[in-house]
């Protein structure tokens, strides 16, 4: 723990130094004296990502410092390799944050200093998620009783299905919560239960009810648990309801579509929004071609309920594994002199689905276009897919050409294998000889989604540009070499059941360089009123064993921007282990600071004691680089 | 000879530097071979400087100027790429020493045969 500033003065001397900070005069002095909070994943739970802070700006923001670091001591590589995206959380005078062994570390928000720890992970032993986390939720009682514990909770669920629930100011266990305060959400795993729920990304709160996904295992079978969603009580962990993105009478043919990333909540009309990923077998569809309208959807729930109130599937007959994988964000569009209720759905193919939330139409035109049929035996490719042209996507539709460098220091090992493959552009259907992906299964968008400024729309979010190979391998030429096994070296995954395995790969030379040009990663700015695109830049840098490549071939991404009524774009994100600060006007990175790891998770930013703290979780992602971390550091203007 | 001197101490504030950056984390370079390269590029620079204090010629020595030359490129290209510029401005010294130790020598011989 190194806290490196002390708390300002309360007082007279913090409303004359917030003055000072601040450009605003009076009104910005109000508000420094109160606590801004971010009491959700998303910022809030309408998946904002928004900041009312104004005291960093474009104009001070190179005088940010480190205030805090703090280890959690919860990262391993290897066997055991730990994947930390977890976006703390600031409310109740405190920062949460939930680790990749399951702890949550209360600590305070000005110094790091740790004031409780709870260890949820004693249970939580290597399982199919292997150790993830993407946070802590919270919640409070609308009527806390005075004196009796638990009347504001932090959940944490584990890789082995469990919620755990503790008091927010003790770190005690709930007793009413669940078994002793630890609910087996397991218990209500039976179709086809082939693992454990991962409950990595912490649920979704409307007034006392948690919504809750899980994480599943991708690739391996044909068959796999069904993609149910969870209503819980979140005083005492009972059971409400629950949502099937799956028929009945699909479910021995198919499973996951599940909800493993965020959930976005409007607390005004109760609704819950769902981003439900893909089918199994996730290459292979010919054994689900039965229209299933829920999976690989958005799809807003009753939170009371748990019934459908609209789905828009937003990938037809998915073949490509394009879950949806990012909260809606909620904003209030203006059109046409009318102010529309919208959401934001970003996706993996880099489309920006705007979606009325009341009704699911559309608010800029989606059109359905044609796209090549399948030529694996058995297969039905969709004839049509959604195609956004408004906002522009975040990836163009045909996947960028042969680099010139990688293919001449390969000997034209790139153009060889590009020769080789069927390459149609988007959803161009996975084959048995091989077929270009692009964007594939990592995106486009990845799980953070974007972030808005609900004052301006203004919308920001990472994208990445990455090519990837997707092949069908024969059930018998599989059995040969798998022989039985659910992965095995080279990219292959079983899809047990299903008449094909399958093979991924990323497209690279034999020298680990990518096969197409860069850049590997952008971000970009959006007027969500519009759908205009304002900037689009290369963001990032690749970092090649210390070596930084050029800033304009960009980073591949994981983690998500935040936004600040301050004018920034707060986003760590990249390859390269930095965190950066973006003129949200015009896209110039205008502070940067390195980590111990890449921060692959959105960072919190909060207000306590009238001084604005922007906190990043750094624990790296082995499928970036093997740079892992523990750290938890927070930065503050000095 | 005080061309060799900086050609040592261009080596050996890279070495110094690139060391720090390969063991201690928070710069984003600990433990990263680009670093290591660099540290033993510095370290190899320094033990050839040291080699050419000295007023010795013949074959090996001009063969240790030539691969100083190339070492002091080739680690200023790394520095370049790892971003570290006290190591970048290390090897401006050393190439200021380089040039010193080159010219120098090339007028002690034109003064000799003059």
């Amino acid at each position: 723990m190194k806290p490196r500033f002390a708390l300002l003065a309360l007082g007279a001397a913090s409303i004359a130094g917030a003055l000072v900070l601040s450009s605003g005069g009076i009104a910005q002095m109000a508000a420094s004296t109160d606590n801004q909070v971010w009491d959700a994943f998303g910022g809030n739970q309408q998946a904002q990502k928004y900041s009312t802070g104004t005291q960093i700006t474009p104009d001070n923001v190179k005088n940010l410092k480190e205030a805090w670091s703090i280890h959690t001591g919860d990262v391993a590589h290897g066997r055991e390799e730990t994947t930390w995206g977890a976006t703390p959380l600031f409310v109740n005078n405190t920062v949460y944050v939930g680790t990749p062994k399951y702890k949550i570390f209360a600590v305070e928000p000005d110094t790091g200093k740790t004031k409780w720890v709870y260890d949820a992970g004693k249970d939580a032993k290597l399982d199919n998620q292997g150790f993830k986390n993407r946070g802590v939720a919270y919640w409070a009682a609308p009527d806390p009783q005075a004196g009796q514990p638990c009347q504001k909770i932090v959940y944490i669920g584990t890789v082995v299905g469990t919620l755990h629930a503790v008091d927010a100011d003790t770190g005690k266990l709930c007793k009413d919560f669940g078994n002793g305060g630890v609910l087996n959400v397991n218990q209500w795993n039976t179709v086809n239960n082939k693992w454990k729920y991962g409950l990595i990304q912490p649920p979704a709160v409307y007034k006392d009810t948690l919504i809750l996904g899980w994480a599943g295992l991708d690739w391996v079978y044909k068959v796999e648990d069904p993609g149910t969603v969870f209503g819980i009580d979140a005083r005492t962990g009972k059971l409400k309801w629950t949502f099937d993105p799956i028929p009945k009478d699909m479910q021995n043919q198919t499973g996951t579509s599940n909800v493993w990333a965020g959930i976005s909540v409007d607390p005004e009309t109760g609704l819950v929004y769902l981003p439900v990923s893909s089918p199994s077998p996730n290459y292979y569809g010919g054994d689900r071609i039965k229209e299933m309208p829920y999976v690989t959807s958005t799809t807003a729930l009753n939170a009371e309920t748990g019934e459908v109130v609209w789905s828009r599937q937003l990938i037809h007959h998915d073949i490509w594994d394009l879950d949806i994988n990012s909260a809606p964000t909620l904003l209030d569009i203006k059109k046409d002199g009318q102010t529309i209720p919208a959401l934001v759905q970003a996706t993996k193919q880099g489309f920006l689905f705007v979606l009325n939330r009341k009704t699911g139409e559309p608010i800029f035109p989606i059109e359905e276009r044609p796209y090549p049929a399948s030529d694996v035996p058995g297969e039905k490719a969709s004839p049509t897919q959604p195609y956004v042209p408004l906002p522009e996507p975040t990836v163009p539709n045909k996947a960028p050409g042969i680099s010139t460098l990688a293919d001449i220091t390969s000997f034209g090992e790139c153009s060889r294998w590009k020769a080789r493959l069927r390459d149609e552009g988007r959803f161009t259907p996975p084959s048995i000889r091989g077929s270009i992906a692009f964007p594939a299964t990592v995106g486009g968008v990845e799980w953070g989604g974007g972030a808005v400024d609900p004052t301006t729309n203004t919308y920001v979010v990472n994208s990445d540009d990455v090519v990837q190979v997707y092949t069908l391998v024969p059930r018998a030429e599989a059995d040969k070499f798998m022989k039985g096994k659910q992965r095995y070296p080279g990219g292959y995954s079983a899809q047990e059941g299903s008449p094909y395995a399958f093979r991924l790969q990323n497209f690279l030379n034999s020298w680990g360089m990518p096969c197409w040009k860069p850049p590997y990663g952008t971000l970009s700015s959006y007027d969500m009123n519009t759908g205009k695109l304002l900037w689009k830049k290369p963001f990032g840098e690749v970092q090649w064993n210390g070596f930084y490549l050029p800033n304009s071939w960009g980073s591949v991404t994981i983690g998500a921007p935040v936004i600040t009524k301050g004018g920034l774009v707060f986003i760590g994100a990249s390859m390269d282990s930095r965190v950066r600060a973006v003129d949200l006007k015009t896209g110039d990175v205008l502070w940067k600071w390195h980590v111990d790891a890449p921060a692959v998770a959105q960072p919190a930013v909060y207000t306590y004691k009238g001084k604005q703290y922007v906190v990043f979780a750094v624990g790296g992602n082995g499928i970036l680089t093997p740079r892992l971390s523990d750290q938890l550091v927070a930065f503050a203007l000095p | 000879m005080k061309g060799a001197w900086l050609i040592v101490a261009g080596g050996l504030i890279g070495a110094i530097v690139a060391a720090y950056y390969y063991f201690i984390p928070g710069a984003g370079l600990d433990g990263e071979y680009g670093t290591l390269l660099v540290l033993i590029s510095s370290l190899l620079m320094l033990l050839a400087g040291l080699v050419l204090r000295g007023r010795a010629t013949g074959f090996l020595v001009s063969l240790f100027v030539v691969l100083i030359l190339l070492d002091i490129i080739g680690t200023g290209v790394c520095a370049y790429f790892l971003e570290t510029p006290v190591i970048l401005a290390a090897m401006v010294l050393a190439l200021i020493g380089w040039l010193m130790r080159v010219i120098g020598h090339a007028a002690d011989n034109s003064v000799e045969v003059a």
